[in-house]
Order: structure tokens, then C-alpha cells, then sequence
């Protein structure tokens, strides 16, 4: 159960320069009816170190946590059309997001704070530039973040990823650290509209321990499984009379991380199969093109419809994008195994209407 | 009418849908030469042995590291040196001990220079092998057979991990058993003889070694016991269970970090079906490069070990007695003179042996060879811990 009372408050400094505070005390409290386990202290969390398993009762408060959560952003106008904006918060997080992309279908879990997992914070700061152009027609926009976090959660090696009862020994909790750089170009109005996007941006995570299952990549910093460096973005539409129109579509994105096999080795006289480091590879970056193409019916206002039809291809390039990619053991050998949808240029045909 | 003005419907035709998802193989997967070290040190007075090899590429063979300097040395200064016996495998060049009142530490310089050391480690505590039994039961899928099971105490409590290994020896009795064998003496006209068996065919041992990793630790809720761990399961009709069947158990007392280090070995098992469902990753151990940032693979183990073999007979646990015969296909063919051609070219195929010769009908008779002859299936060498 969470709450939290919220203060804020703006000040106006002047004509350029404008504050706004805000205050937010967030309260959570894990409540049964659940089972909850104790851990030998000193000692990595696993099924040999439990010594106490509590019962908690319907509604039973489990665990408490609180935190103040501070807001602060500010705008500074150069001109009427220029301003520099900047932020800083800091967030806690109750709810965790635990994210797994080996498996065939790639599926998130959330687990909320209890007895063992304490919530993420995170501390964020921004700062960006705005400006338009020709009486508001061009918006461009370079924004800048960096992000750090505490207590984010990922799996340990070897976790059990899919249907785990006691997912407290399957997890680790570490520091993130994000940043990145957002570019922006719109133009809202007229015959050609549309926007341009860029995203440069990363995202890392460290698990470290003083027990060696319990560290990651030797306790390093290493890419997030969000960690997409490049993300570019462009829409366009361009109107050729009132009732004909093109619009395109098209989105880049550099591939997740992801863990291989990299080799196979025998120990004992049994063989195993050896992998990379935690997310050291990357799946095939994801392209697509989307073209489509508008006809209206006519303009009369006294119709008793008003309808238009759509003729539009998803996915032009005809690339084969990756939508999953996980490992078979297959005859004794470990394939990677890639999904996706649509491979081909996919047309399709639309009919709308309005009555 | 107005809210309806505002109801926005779309029909979608899609004319072309090939399929949702594909599959489609990774071609390329990136290799990584890593060193895999496997040692392990026990408190058995032995010249002790280190495995070095390589990763290796699916579908390939493992490779052995040739040509390493291996020396363990211990916290008093003493440096055992080590010889390469076989390739990749490394034997002390003295016997000695592990002890638990000393720290040891591994070192491989490899013959590319590379030069790698483990972390310190000291023996935990001995755990003595309380008990090994067999019992007959009937598994999760409703499979008859036999289980063996053991127990382990530490008194002091200090013993929590501990690694079993085990070698089965067992005996086999022929099928069929007869002192001679035949021979072709002609074979225009045909012509046979039998003569004395050359070596012992009807009673053989076979030994197995297990190559399971075998993990238990001890209850930290309880008083530190291991009770009950099965180490193995014998289906009834198993041809190893059949006459007399002994087990010489190992029992290693492992470090948490060894221990933590095999749980993770179990979950890349290859021969796991569904490690697709757990979390990748690189597993570390206790030995690291000097000199690099090569990655290495293994663990320097240092522990203390009890062992304990046990003898069973067949009709100990299964009174009752054979629940099935033989699945062999040990089969009785007969050869009358009509037929002496026939048997020219099985007996010179060598699939198959003398059983009988009946004189007034001049019919041979003979069956398989693995039917006949138990050194097809073990060594007619009695092993020396052998009691019957």
C-alpha cells in the first residue's frame, strides 16, 4: 500500500526566470497475507541461508518504508522564443520492474518492496534548450539527463527466470546510472509536418558483493538490458491537395543487450556451456519504414458519412527486426534462436469513417 | 446523434498476412578462448591431480592444455610441484596431503606466459561419511529400483557443503556359461573343433565413475546433518544391479564459495533442457590471471574427504528376486551340417560363441557373444577390494 502527500510551489522571479518546488513524502507499507524469509546476515541470500520463514497474516504490515521525494525545475527565458529549463528530483520507487530477455517471449515481472527488497531510489537532473522558430512554425528542442539509482533489480546468474515462488534469491539489487542527450526538430504546421528525433543515450547497472555469485561482471558497471544507445525517430506527412496525403514513418534503434554462449567446456568429465558476460552482445539493431498513403472521400458537409481510405506498408525495408532472441538446446548444442514479426513489407488497406 | 458525429469506427483489412513470427537460426556466435582449471585437493595422502583444458566450440572437442607450470604452495612456504602425466592433466610430484590447519594457493603459468592464481583456501572441517545405504523405492515416474542414499555429521557443525562422487564396480555373469570354444579347422570340407577357452568368460567387473555434480549442504535450521541425500538411482532391471553391486562413495566438505561455485556449473549443465529459462552469464571462480584480464573458468578446491564403499546383493533388497530376465536378445541359433556354411561366416564375423555340440544330430549350437563372453561388458580381473 502506498501513499503520499504533495506539496508545491511556483515563484515567478520575474518575466524570465520562474521556479516551481515541490515537496512529496511517499509512505509504503508491504502488507500480508504473505510468506517472508529471514537470512543468516553476513551470509549471500540463498536456500541454505534461510533461518526463519514468517507467516503474515491478511493485511499484517510486513515492512515500512518512507521517503521525502524532492521536486525542483526551473526556466530561465532568454527571448520569448529561447529558454533554458533545468531540473532535479529524486524519486523512491516501490514497485520494481524485473525484465528478462532470454526467454522466448520476453516478459516483465514486477515485484513490489517487502521484507528483503528494499525500494529503488533514484536521483535525476536535466537541463534543456528550447527554441522556436518563424512564429512558432519550427520547434527545436537539446535536452540533456543524467540518472542514479540505487537498489535496482536483476537477476543473479543462473536464476530461475519464469514461475519462481521465492524470488528473493533469485535477485540482486545494485546501482544504475544513466544519461543521455534528446534532440528534437518539429514542424507542426503546414502542407509538409512532421519530426525529427534523436536520442543518444545509456544505461548501466552494477551488481557487486562480496560473494562472487552474487556479483555481476566482476562487480562493474556494465549496459542495462534498456541500454539502446541510438534511438532516431522521423515522421513526416506531406499533404498534396485536400484529399491526398503521404505520410512515412521510420525508427531506428540500436539493439539490446543480450548474454551468448560463447563456447562450450568440460570440467569433471561433463560438459557445460560457457557465456559471455551479462549483456556483453547485442541483438540486430531494429530499422523500420512505414509508408502510407490518405485519400478522402469528398468534402461536403451534408454527407452522411464522412469516410477515407488508407493504403499503407508496414515495414518497407522488408527487415527482418528482432523481436525476441533466446537459446535452444538442441541435438546437445546451444542455437540462438531469433523471432520476428513481419519480416516481409506488409501493405494493408484501410477504410475509415466518421458518421 | 452528436455523441454518435464523434464515434470514430476503422476497418481494417489486411490482404496480405504471412505468419506472425518466424524462426530464424543465429548464424555467426562469437567464440571465447577461456582457460578451465579444475582442481581439487584432498585431505587423501596422494600424488594429487589438476585438469587444465580450454573452451572449446560446440560440436568440437575439449582441449587440454599442454605444457603448464602447476605448483600449489602453502602458507608455511612449502611448493608442491606438479608434471603433466597426460595432456592437460597434472600430477604432484610428491604425494602429500591437504591439511587443515594450512592455506593453500594454485598457480598456472601457461606456456603463452600467462600466469594465473587462485584465492587462499583452507580446508573447512572433516565430515565423516556416517552412512551409506541402499533402498529399494519407486521413483517419481512409478519406476522400481534401487536408491543409495547417505548421511554425513559434523559435530562441530563447521562442515555445511558438501560434493559426493562415486565409482560403481559391479559383477557380471555370462548368460550362458561354457568352458570352450569353437574353432573352424576346415572349411572345405567344414570342419570344426572346440577347444579350451582362452581367458575367463563368465564371471567380469565393470567399473563406472560418476559424472554428476552431487551437492548437499546441511540444514542450518537443524544441527548441522546431512540425512537422507540420494546419490543415485538404479532402475530394478539395471543390468548393474543384477548379481553383486558395491559403491565407493567420496565425500568432499566443501567452502560456501565452492559450493555456490558447482550450484552454478549445475544450472549450464549442457544436457539441461531448460536452462533456456534461466538467467546467462559468465560463472567466476576463485582463480584469476596475474597478468591479464583473461577470463578464467574453474576453482581451486581444497577439502577433506571420507569415503566409504558398501557391497549389495541383488536379493538383499529384492528378496523376490528377478523381476525380468535378460533383454539382451541372447538368443540359442543351431547350425545342423546343412547349414555349416552359415555358421563358417558367423564364426568369422565373430559375433557369435560356442554353447553346445550334440554328437547324433551333429547341430552346434551358439548365441551372441555378449550373451557368452562377460569381458564384452567388464575386465575378468577381479578388482583388489573386491568380497564376495
Amino acid at each position: 500500500m502506498e501513499s503520499a502527500v504533495f506539496v508545491s510551489r511556483n515563484f515567478d522571479l520575474n518575466e524570465k526566470l520562474s521556479f516551481e518546488t515541490g515537496l512529496r513524502y511517499s509512505f509504503y507499507v508491504a502488507l500480508g497475507e504473505s510468506v517472508q524469509r529471514e537470512f543468516q546476515s553476513g551470509e549471500p541470500r540463498n536456500e541454505d541461508t534461510v533461518i526463519n520463514t514468517i507467516n503474515y497474516d491478511r493485511n499484517e504490515v510486513i515492512k515500512t518504508y518512507g521517503a521525502p521525494e524532492i521536486r525542483l525545475s526551473g526556466r530561465y527565458k532568454f527571448y520569448q522564443d529561447l529558454a533554458l529549463k533545468m531540473s532535479y528530483s529524486n524519486t523512491v520507487q516501490y514497485i520494481h520492474r524485473l525484465s528478462n530477455n532470454v526467454t522466448v517471449s520476453p516478459i516483465d515481472t514486477w515485484k513490489l518492496s517487502d521484507l528483503n527488497i528494499e525500494p529503488q531510489r533514484g536521483q535525476q537532473v536535466s537541463l534543456g534548450l528550447f527554441k522556436n522558430f518563424e512564429s512558432n512554425i519550427y520547434e527545436v528542442s537539446l535536452e540533456g539527463f543524467y540518472k542514479k539509482s540505487t537498489n535496482i533489480l536483476d537477476f543473479k546468474t543462473g536464476a530461475e527466470l519464469l514461475l519462481n515462488e521465492n524470488i528473493d534469491t533469485e535477485v540482486l539489487q545494485g546501482e544504475g546510472k544513466s544519461y543521455g542527450v534528446e534532440f528534437l526538430l518539429a514542424k507542426n504546421v503546414g502542407k509538409f509536418n512532421g519530426w525529427l528525433g534523436y536520442t543518444y543515450s545509456r544505461s548501466f547497472l552494477k551488481l557487486d558483493s562480496a560473494f562472487d555469485e552474487e556479483r555481476i561482471n566482476e562487480g562493474n558497471f556494465f549496459a542495462s538490458n534498456f541500454d539502446k544507445p541510438h534511438d532516431f525517430s522521423f515522421v513526416a506527412n506531406y499533404k498534396f491537395t485536400k484529399r491526398f496525403s503521404l505520410a512515412t514513418n521510420f525508427v531506428y534503434q540500436t539493439g539490446r543487450p543480450i548474454t551468448v554462449p560463447v563456447g562450450n567446456f568440460s570440467y569433471n568429465n561433463n560438459e557445460y556451456v560457457v557465456f559471455s558476460d551479462r549483456n556483453s552482445f547485442r541483438i540486430p539493431d531494429f530499422i523500420r519504414l512505414d509508408l502510407g498513403f490518405n485519400i478522402e472521400g469528398n468534402h461536403k458537409k451534408q454527407k452522411l458519412a464522412h469516410s477515407f481510405w488508407t493504403f499503407s506498408i508496414y515495414n518497407v525495408l522488408g527487415r527482418n527486426n528482432p523481436f525476441s532472441v533466446f537459446f535452444i538446446n538442441e541435438d546437445d548444442q546451444i542455437k540462438a534462436v531469433q523471432t520476428s514479426i513481419f519480416a516481409i513489407p506488409v501493405p494493408s488497406i484501410t477504410y475509415n469513417f466518421k458518421f | 446523434m452528436n455523441k454518435m458525429r464523434h464515434a470514430y469506427n476503422s476497418l481494417i483489412l489486411v490482404f496480405f498476412l504471412f505468419g506472425c513470427t518466424e524462426v530464424i537460426v543465429i548464424e555467426t556466435q562469437d567464440f571465447e578462448d577461456i582457460l578451465v582449471i579444475s582442481a581439487n585437493i584432498t585431505s587423501e595422502a596422494k600424488q594429487q591431480e589438476i585438469n587444465i583444458s580450454r573452451t572449446y566450440k560446440v560440436g568440437f572437442q575439449d582441449i587440454r592444455e599442454s605444457g603448464a607450470r602447476v605448483m600449489v604452495t602453502d602458507d608455511l612456504g612449502a611448493n608442491f610441484e606438479f608434471s603433466e602425466s597426460t595432456p592437460g592433466t597434472y600430477i604432484s610430484d610428491v604425494v602429500f596431503s591437504a591439511d587443515l590447519d594450512r592455506n593453500y594457493k594454485l598457480n598456472v603459468t601457461t606456456t603463452d606466459g600467462n600466469s594465473y592464481s587462485s584465492e587462499s583456501v583452507s580446508p573447512i572441517n572433516t565430515a565423516f561419511l556416517e552412512d551409506v545405504r541402499v533402498e529399494a523405492v519407486t521413483d517419481n515416474n512409478g519406476e522400481e529400483g534401487l536408491a543409495i542414499r547417505v548421511d554425513s555429521f559434523d559435530p562441530e557443525e563447521k562442515a555445511r557443503y558438501f560434493r559426493y562422487e562415486y565409482e560403481e564396480t559391479y559383477l557380471i555373469q555370462s548368460l550362458f556359461n561354457n568352458s570352450r570354444d569353437l574353432i573352424i579347422v576346415s572349411e572345405n570340407p567344414p570342419t570344426f573343433e572346440t577347444v579350451p577357452k582362452s581367458k575367463e568368460e563368465n564371471i567380469c567387473y565393470n567399473t563406472v565413475f560418476s559424472n554428476d555434480i552431487l551437492i548437499a549442504s546441511s540444514d542450518q535450521t537443524t544441527d548441522g546433518r546431512v540425512t537422507n541425500f540420494q546419490l543415485n538411482f538404479i532402475p530394478r532391471d539395471d543390468l548393474k544391479i543384477r548379481r553383486r553391486y558395491s559403491i565407493l562413495v567420496h565425500q568432499f566438505v566443501q567452502s560456501r564459495e565452492a559450493n555456490a561455485f558447482y550450484k552454478s556449473l549445475l544450472d549450464f549443465s549442457s544436457n539441461e533442457n531448460l536452462f533456456i529459462q534461466t538467467q546467462p552469464g559468465f560463472i567466476s571462480g576463485n582463480i584469476k590471471s596475474d597478468n591479464t584480464k583473461a577470463k578464467v573458468l574453474g576453482f581451486f578446491e581444497v577439502s577433506m574427504l571420507s569415503s566409504k564403499r558398501i557391497f549389495v546383493n541383488f536379493r538383499d533388497v529384492f528378496p523376490e528376486g528377478l523381476a525380468s530376465k535378460y533383454t539382451l536378445g541372447c538368443g540359442v541359433e543351431e547350425f545342423d551340417s546343412s547349414r555349416y556354411d552359415v555358421l563358417i561366416s558367423r564364426l568369422k564375423g565373430g559375433r557369435v560363441k560356442f554353447l553346445s555340440f550334440e554328437q547324433d544330430t551333429g547341430t552346434y549350437k551358439v548365441s551372441r557373444d555378449i550373451c557368452v563372453d562377460c569381458t564384452l561388458h567388464g575386465t575378468n580381473i577381479k578388482p583388489d577390494f573386491w568380497i564376495d
